[in-house]
C-alpha cells in the first residue's frame, strides 16, 4: 500500500485535482442551476410565454461546471492519465493539484451566487419582460470571478508542462 | 447612423376628411400623437359615439374563437414559426376579406356559441353519469324509487348511514311494528332498504327512522331504477350524439381562420384610430392633430395629407423637452441595435451608440467562440433563416442577423487559431484512418500560447476603452462642456498612456505579456510615461471634484477620482474572458473527439463516435454561443456603456397599424 502511494503520489494528486475542479464546480452549478430552476418554474407556470427568457437566465450559472470541466480534462490529458502513461513526481502532482484549486474553489463558490442573482433577474423578467437585456447583466457580473479562476487555472496548468520536476 | 432628429407637428385639418386622413396617417405610422394643443372655448375633444369596449370585445371574441379551432384542430406550426412573422396580405384579399366582416362575426359568435354548448352538454353527461352511480346500489330493486305508500302503507325507500343486519332494523324498529323491511343493498358506507309500515304509523315511523340518519335516495323518479338507468344511457347516447355534430361543424370553419385573423386585425386598427380621434381637439368644422414626426418622414406624411384640404406645420423640439428616440442604422450596424435598445435609448445629448458597437460586437462574439465549424454552422442556421422567412419580424431580423454576422466572426477567429470542432480532423484522420493530418493555424494554436492570446484580448480591451473615452469626448464637446473634456477625458487619456509607455518599458511585464521579448520602450522614455500619469493624476486631485466649492471636500473628492484607475484597470482585466471563452469551445470540442475516438476504428467505434460527437457538440454550441452572446452584451454594457453611455431615452410609439396575424400593404 505505502510503496504504491509513493509510487503513484504525484498522478494520485493532479487526479485529486481533476476531481476538485470538476466535482465542487459542478457541485456549485447544480446548486445555482437548482435555485434559479425554482424561480424559472415558478413564472412559467404563470405565464408559460416567458419559457424561453427564463430558460436563457437559469442557465448562466451553468458554465462553472464546464468550466471546471475544462480544467479537469486539460489536467487528465496533460498528466497522461487519459493516456494511460501517467508517471509524475510528487511535486509535479503537487503543482496540478494546486493549478486545479481556483477554478474548484471560485467556481462552486460563484455559482451559488450566481443561481441567486439569476433567481432574482427571473423575477425582474416575470415583472418586466422587456427588461430581459438588463436583467441578464446582473448574474453576468458574478461569472467574472469564475472567469478570471478559470483564466489562471489555464495558465497554471498549461505552465505546468513546462516546469521541470 | 445616428438617433433621428424629431419635429413637433401640427396638423390641422376639415372635420370632414377627419377619418380618411386619420386613416392615412395611420398607415404611414409615423407620428407619435401628443397633445400640444390646449382644448379651448372652440376647440373641444369630442368622445365618438362607437366605444373602445367593443372593438376590444369583438378582438376578444376572434381570440377566443380562435382558441376554440385550435382545440379541435391544432394549427399547423413547426418548430421554426416563431421566426415566420406576419404574412402579407394583398389588396386583393383585403378587399374580399373586408367585404365579408359581416358573416365572419357571425361565424365567431357561431363558433362561440357551439363551443358554450359543448361545455354545457358535457356538463349535461357528467350530471346523468353521476345519477347512473347513484342508481347502483338500487340496480336489483324493481319499484319506482319515489314510491312514498298505498291506501293502507307508508312507504320507505332510502338508506341509513353504516351497515345494518335486518335484525337489528327490526330490533330499531320494535315499537312501531308491524313494519316489513327489506335490505336491498349494503355496504360499509350505507344500507338501502325499503320499509313498509301502516298508513297511520307513518309519522311516528318517520321520526323513528330521520333519528336513525335516514335519508331518500338522491336521485328518485316515478321510473323502476332499471327504467332510470336505460333513460339516462340513453340520454348520454343522444347528448354525445349532439356534442359530436357540434364538433364538426366547429371543425367545419377551420378554414375561416384567416377571416378571423383578419377581423381581430381590423378591430385592433380601428380601435386605434378610434382612441386617437376621441383625443383630438375639434370645432364645428375642424380639428387639430398634433404630435412628434422624425423629420426624415415628414415627406410621407405631407403625402398623406396632400389630397385633402389640410395644413401642416413643423416646430424645432425645444432643449428641455422629452422628446421621444428613434434609432435609425445601417444593415450592418442595426444588427446590433436590438442590444443598444434593450439597454436604454440615447437620453439627450447622447449619441446612438449602435455604430460603435457593431464596429466590436462580432469581433468580441467570433473570439469568444473562436471555432471555424461551429462559426460555420451558426452562419448558416442564421442565413437559412433569414433566406426562408421573408417576413420575418423586424427586431427579431436584427437579432438573426446579429448571430449571422458573428458566425462569420467565429469562423475567421477559428481559422486564425486552428480551431475546428477543436481539433476534429487531427484525431478523425489519425483514429480512422491511421495517418494524423495537422491543419496549422493561421496564426497560433490558443491552448499551446494562451499567454499571447491573453496579450491579444487586453489589446483589444484597450481599443474598446479608448474608443469609449473618445465617445464621451464628443458628447462633451457637442454639448461644449470642455472643463469635462479635458479634465474627465483627456486627461485620463494622459494618465493611461503614460503607464502604458511605463509598463512597456519593464522587462517584468513582457516577460509576462510578451514571452520575454525585449521592452518596447527604453526606461528613460518610460520614466517618461511615468511622468506624465503622475502630472495628470495631480491634475485629477485638483480638478476631479471641481463641482465642489469647498477646496477641502474638493481635494478630497480629486483624491477619490484618482482611485478611479482601479476601474480602469479591473475593466481592462475583464476583456480576459475572451481568452477563456475562446479556449472553451475548442476544448469542449476536443473533449468529445477524445471520448469517440476510445473505442477504436471499427464500425462500434465509428457508430460511438458520431453519437458522441453529435451530443456535446450540441450542447457545446448551445452553451457557448449563448456564452458569447451574454459575455458579448456584458463588455459593451459594463465596460464600453459605463464610459459614455447612460441612456433613459423615451421610445417613439407612433400612431400606426398595430396588427398581430396580417402586414398590411401599402396602396
Amino acid at each position: 500500500m505505502i510503496q504504491f502511494l509513493q509510487a503513484n503520489m504525484g498522478t494520485i494528486l493532479s487526479l485529486l485535482g481533476a476531481a476538485l475542479a470538476v466535482g465542487l464546480a459542478g457541485a456549485g452549478s447544480a446548486r445555482g442551476v437548482g435555485v434559479a430552476g425554482e424561480a424559472a418554474a415558478g413564472v412559467v407556470a404563470e405565464d408559460p410565454g416567458k419559457f424561453g427568457k427564463v430558460m436563457v437566465l437559469q442557465l448562466l450559472p451553468g458554465t462553472q461546471g464546464i468550466y471546471g470541466l475544462i480544467i479537469g480534462f486539460i489536467t487528465l490529458s496533460q498528466t497522461g492519465i487519459l493516456g494511460g502513461a501517467a508517471d509524475l513526481s510528487i511535486a509535479k502532482g503537487l503543482v496540478y493539484l494546486c493549478a486545479c484549486l481556483p477554478i474548484a474553489i471560485a467556481g462552486y463558490f460563484s455559482a451559488i451566487a450566481q443561481g441567486k442573482a439569476s433567481a432574482a433577474s427571473i423575477g425582474v423578467v416575470a415583472k418586466k419582460p422587456d427588461q430581459f437585456g438588463k436583467a441578464m447583466i446582473f448574474p453576468i457580473m458574478v461569472e467574472t470571478y469564475a472567469i478570471l479562476a478559470l483564466l489562471v487555472s489555464i495558465l497554471a496548468i498549461s505552465g505546468a508542462a513546462n516546469v521541470a520536476f | 447612423m445616428a438617433v433621428l432628429a424629431m419635429k413637433r407637428i401640427t396638423i390641422c385639418g376639415l372635420k370632414a376628411d377627419s377619418k380618411p386622413i386619420l386613416e392615412r396617417i395611420q398607415r404611414a405610422g409615423v407620428i407619435e400623437i401628443q397633445d400640444f394643443v390646449e382644448e379651448d372655448d372652440v376647440f373641444k375633444k369630442v368622445r365618438m359615439p362607437i366605444s373602445a369596449s367593443e372593438f376590444e370585445r369583438n378582438i376578444h371574441d376572434a381570440e377566443n374563437a380562435l382558441e376554440v379551432l385550435n382545440t379541435y384542430k391544432e394549427e399547423k406550426s413547426g418548430m421554426l414559426s416563431s421566426f415566420k412573422g406576419r404574412a402579407v396580405i394583398e389588396e386583393e384579399e383585403y378587399d374580399t376579406f373586408y367585404k365579408e366582416l359581416a358573416g365572419t362575426k357571425k361565424t365567431i359568435s357561431r363558433i362561440l356559441e357551439l363551443s358554450k354548448d359543448v361545455a354545457e352538454k358535457n356538463a349535461e353527461i357528467l350530471k346523468s353519469q353521476q345519477q347512473l352511480e347513484m342508481l347502483v346500489p338500487w340496480e336489483s330493486f324493481d319499484v319506482p324509487l319515489d314510491l312514498s305508500g298505498t291506501e293502507k302503507t307508508g312507504i320507505f325507500i332510502g338508506s341509513l348511514p353504516g351497515e345494518w343486519t335486518l335484525d337489528s332494523i327490526y330490533e330499531a324498529m320494535a315499537e312501531h311494528l308491524p313494519v316489513d323491511i327489506t335490505i336491498i343493498s349494503h355496504d360499509k358506507n350505507q344500507t338501502c332498504l325499503m320499509l313498509i309500515c301502516q298508513i297511520e304509523k307513518k309519522e311516528a315511523v318517520n321520526a323513528a327512522l330521520r333519528g336513525l340518519g335516514f335519508s331518500y335516495p338522491a336521485y328518485s323518479t316515478k321510473y323502476t331504477p332499471e327504467e332510470s338507468k336505460e333513460r339516462l344511457l340513453k340520454q348520454i347516447d343522444v347528448l354525445k350524439e349532439e356534442i359530436e355534430k357540434c364538433e364538426e361543424e366547429i371543425k367545419s370553419y377551420d378554414d375561416q381562420r384567416p377571416k378571423i385573423k383578419f377581423l381581430a386585425d381590423y378591430q385592433a386598427i380601428r380601435a386605434e384610430k378610434y382612441s386617437v380621434a376621441n383625443n383630438l381637439p375639434q370645432s364645428e368644422h375642424a380639428f387639430i392633430l398634433s404630435g412628434y414626426v422624425p423629420e426624415i418622414y415628414v415627406k410621407e406624411v405631407e403625402e398623406a395629407i396632400e389630397p385633402y384640404t389640410a395644413t401642416l406645420e413643423l416646430e424645432d423640439v425645444t432643449e428641455d423637452e422629452d422628446a421621444p428616440v428613434v434609432l435609425k442604422n445601417n444593415g450592418f450596424s442595426s444588427a446590433v441595435q436590438g442590444v443598444v435598445e434593450s439597454y436604454a435609448l440615447p437620453d439627450k445629448g447622447e449619441i446612438d451608440p449602435s455604430f460603435l458597437i457593431s464596429l466590436f460586437y462580432f469581433v468580441f462574439f467570433g473570439f469568444m467562440l473562436a471555432d471555424a465549424a461551429i462559426g460555420l454552422l451558426i452562419f448558416l442556421g442564421a442565413f437559412v433563416l433569414l433566406v426562408s422567412n421573408k417576413n420575418m419580424e423586424k427586431g427579431l431580423r436584427n437579432n438573426v442577423k446579429l448571430f449571422m454576422f458573428g458566425g462569420i466572426s467565429a469562423m475567421f477567429f477559428g481559422v486564425l487559431f486552428g480551431s475546428y470542432f477543436g481539433d476534429v480532423i487531427t484525431s478523425v484522420s489519425s483514429n480512422f484512418f491511421g495517418k494524423p493530418i495537422v491543419v496549422k493555424p493561421l496564426w497560433l494554436d490558443m491552448t499551446a500560447n494562451p499567454m499571447t492570446v491573453l496579450t491579444l484580448a487586453l489589446i483589444m480591451g484597450l481599443i474598446h476603452i479608448f474608443t469609449g473615452m473618445a465617445a464621451a469626448a464628443y458628447q462633451f464637446l457637442k454639448k461644449k462642456d470642455i472643463m469635462s473634456f479635458i479634465f474627465d477625458v483627456l486627461v485620463w487619456y494622459v494618465i493611461l498612456i503614460g503607464l502604458i509607455i511605463k509598463c512597456l518599458s519593464m522587462q517584468m511585464i513582457m516577460d509576462i505579456l510578451a514571452g520575454g521579448s525585449a521592452p518596447v520602450f527604453s526606461a528613460q522614455v518610460g520614466n517618461y510615461g511615468l511622468y506624465a500619469a503622475g502630472v495628470g493624476c495631480l491634475v485629477v486631485i485638483f480638478m476631479g471634484g471641481r463641482s465642489s466649492k469647498n477646496w477641502g471636500k474638493r481635494l478630497l473628492k480629486g483624491v477619490y477620482a484618482v482611485y478611479g484607475i482601479t476601474g480602469y484597470l479591473s475593466d481592462l482585466l475583464s476583456y480576459s474572458r475572451l481568452l477563456a471563452l475562446g479556449l472553451a469551445t475548442g476544448v469542449i470540442s476536443s473533449v468529445a473527439n477524445m471520448i469517440g475516438t476510445m473505442f477504436g476504428s471499427g464500425f462500434v467505434g465509428v457508430i460511438v463516435f458520431i453519437l458522441v460527437f453529435i451530443i456535446i457538440n450540441a450542447i457545446n454550441i448551445g452553451i457557448n454561443t449563448l456564452g458569447a452572446y451574454v459575455h458579448t452584451n456584458r463588455l459593451q454594457y459594463v465596460e464600453f456603456f459605463g464610459r459614455f453611455y447612460e441612456g433613459g431615452g423615451r421610445p417613439f410609439q407612433p400612431y400606426s397599424v398595430k396588427t398581430k396575424y396580417y402586414k398590411f400593404k401599402e396602396n
